[in-house]
């Protein structure tokens, strides 16, 4: 039954990541001196911090950049971390600046990279292909806001809380953005109607 | 059209926000009301087209050039003070002596004096709210499977349907105290591996079996799949011994495990050492699950 199967499939989307105590040895550690600490780091969260710069910018050369810049960032400005807070959070606030830059000096005609490996025939990777293409360009349609949400939450499992730690925004305003976003998205995607269509008609 | 507090529900439900009562509310309006179930497929739909995205590789090298880069910086220590802002210590001494002073001022005219530690109130709080476990379902002594019955995470991971038979499955469970397995499902890119693949499809897959027999090259093999989850499920030891072990095989390949195993209830449940105890004695907490699925019965009934 789809309401069940919806409870339990949504019910507890989320990505987890190291605990918060290992990371703060490790930042410990990388203030003592110890560069491979911070090399641990790295490695811990370059595949996530990687996927959010991919779905942010929608071009693997500038997501790659955005990604070293941020992890360079985060260690040059580690002495200002603020152990309260989750480290993931804090890079993530790095991240999204430094795409929102990216964005802000890029070309508008810069293409799109399509990062999926094929596998299947021809003509279902050409398939594929097209999909993703078309959510990439959805995602890049919405407004730096909008997608941030967006990305945090379902390509980083970052929680309303978690969300909010990181854009230093509150909670409310989270939702109302992942909220406002996926209406957005599911018009563009699946062709749901605008809200208000309804009461205009 | 959908009112907003239906439309606040769908999405918490998406978003995993929801109280056990917002919960229990969404599936009474879930199974009476056509347009709130079109409602949820069309959000479940979107989520699922979104994230069928993925999670991407990060390019090789990434950590040998920020390395590289700011082995150039050396840093430098400084003390912190509040949100990231670094100060330096003489300041911050000087600040910590004013603040005491106005500490010593507010304690002196303070009455009675702020308490704190209302997040234990508000713990006890949200659990009653969840559905009550009758007195006679604990049974004195067993404080392992009493613990971990009295939590909100052994309540979510008897409400899914999948982890509940998963777990009544006892050697399932005797493996998952008994190995590595454990730490296993609590990694971050297995997790996200265990979501996305199909992983009955890739345990019948003959590349993947054929990789599975040779362990001793396993890790040089698991690289040569395109599929970056299927690389890191195969390059994680536990997992590759789960997936040669035929009865592991074979509850990994039921349909929903792999989600199941990778979602926040199970990942929660792992991380609570009453439900790690509990897995070890593994006749009581069968019996702690006959009487979850006996309570859940009745209340279902009243």
């Amino acid at each position: 039954m789809l309401g069940s199967d919806f409870l339990t499939n949504y019910f507890m989307r989320r990505v987890y990541f190291s605990s918060d105590s290992d990371d703060l040895a490790l930042v410990r550690q990388s203030l003592a001196g110890q560069t491979e600490a911070f090399g641990a780091l790295v490695t811990r969260y370059q595949r996530v911090m990687y996927t959010v710069a991919l779905r942010m910018l929608g071009n693997a050369e500038d997501a790659q950049d955005a990604t070293q810049d941020a992890f360079i960032k985060a260690y040059q400005r580690l002495a200002s971390f603020d152990p309260s807070y989750r480290f993931y959070s804090w890079m993530y606030r790095i991240l999204v600046n430094e795409c929102l830059n990216v964005n802000r000096d890029r070309r508008p005609d810069d293409p799109l990279d399509d990062d999926a490996a094929g596998g299947g025939t021809p003509f279902d990777d050409a398939l594929a292909a097209e999909r993703r293409d078309q959510i990439n360009m959805a995602l890049l349609q919405l407004s730096p806001e909008y997608r941030t949400v967006v990305v945090l939450r379902h390509f980083a499992g970052q929680s309303y809380g978690e969300i909010a730690e990181a854009l230093a925004i509150p909670e409310k305003t989270v939702k109302s953005r992942l909220y406002s976003a996926r209406q957005r998205l599911g018009e563009l995607l699946l062709g749901w109607r605008e809200r208000g269509k309804d009461e205009d008609r | 059209m959908i009112r907003p507090e239906l439309e606040a529900l769908l999405q918490g439900a998406l978003d995993n926000t929801l109280t056990a009562e917002e919960r229990a509310e969404l599936a009474r309006i879930l199974s009476e009301s056509p347009e709130a179930r079109e409602r949820a497929a069309e959000l479940s739909a979107l989520a699922g087209l979104i994230e069928s995205l993925g999670p991407a590789d990060a390019p090789a090298g990434l950590v040998d050039h920020v390395l590289a880069q700011v082995s150039h910086h050396p840093q430098v220590r400084h003390v912190t003070f509040q949100r990231g802002v670094a100060v330096n210590k003489k300041i911050l001494f000087g600040l910590a002596a004013a603040a005491a002073i106005v500490l010593a001022v507010i304690t002196y005219n303070s009455n009675p004096p702020a308490t704190v530690g209302t997040e234990a109130t508000i713990g006890a709080a949200q659990r009653a709210q969840a559905p009550q476990i009758a007195a006679g379902d604990v049974k004195l002594g067993d404080t392992s499977t009493q613990d971990i019955l009295q939590t909100e995470t052994f309540d979510a991971i008897m409400r899914d349907e999948t982890l509940r038979n998963l777990l009544g499955d006892a050697e399932f469970r005797r493996k998952l105290a008994a190995s590595d397995l454990k730490a296993a499902l609590s990694d971050n890119d297995v997790r996200i591996a265990l979501r996305q693949v199909d992983l009955k499809a890739q345990l019948e897959d003959q590349a993947v079996k054929s990789a599975l027999r040779n362990s001793s090259e396993l890790a040089a093999n698991a690289k040569k799949f395109e599929d970056a989850n299927v690389r890191a499920l195969l390059s994680n030891q536990a997992m590759a011994a789960a997936f040669r072990d035929p009865h592991m095989r074979e509850v990994f390949m039921r349909p929903g495990a792999a989600r199941a195993l990778a979602g926040d209830a199970f990942y929660r449940a792992m991380a609570d050492n009453n439900f790690d105890a509990a897995m070890r004695n593994t006749a009581q907490f069968s019996e702690a699950m006959t009487r979850w699925a006996r309570s859940a019965r009745a209340a279902k009934q009243q």
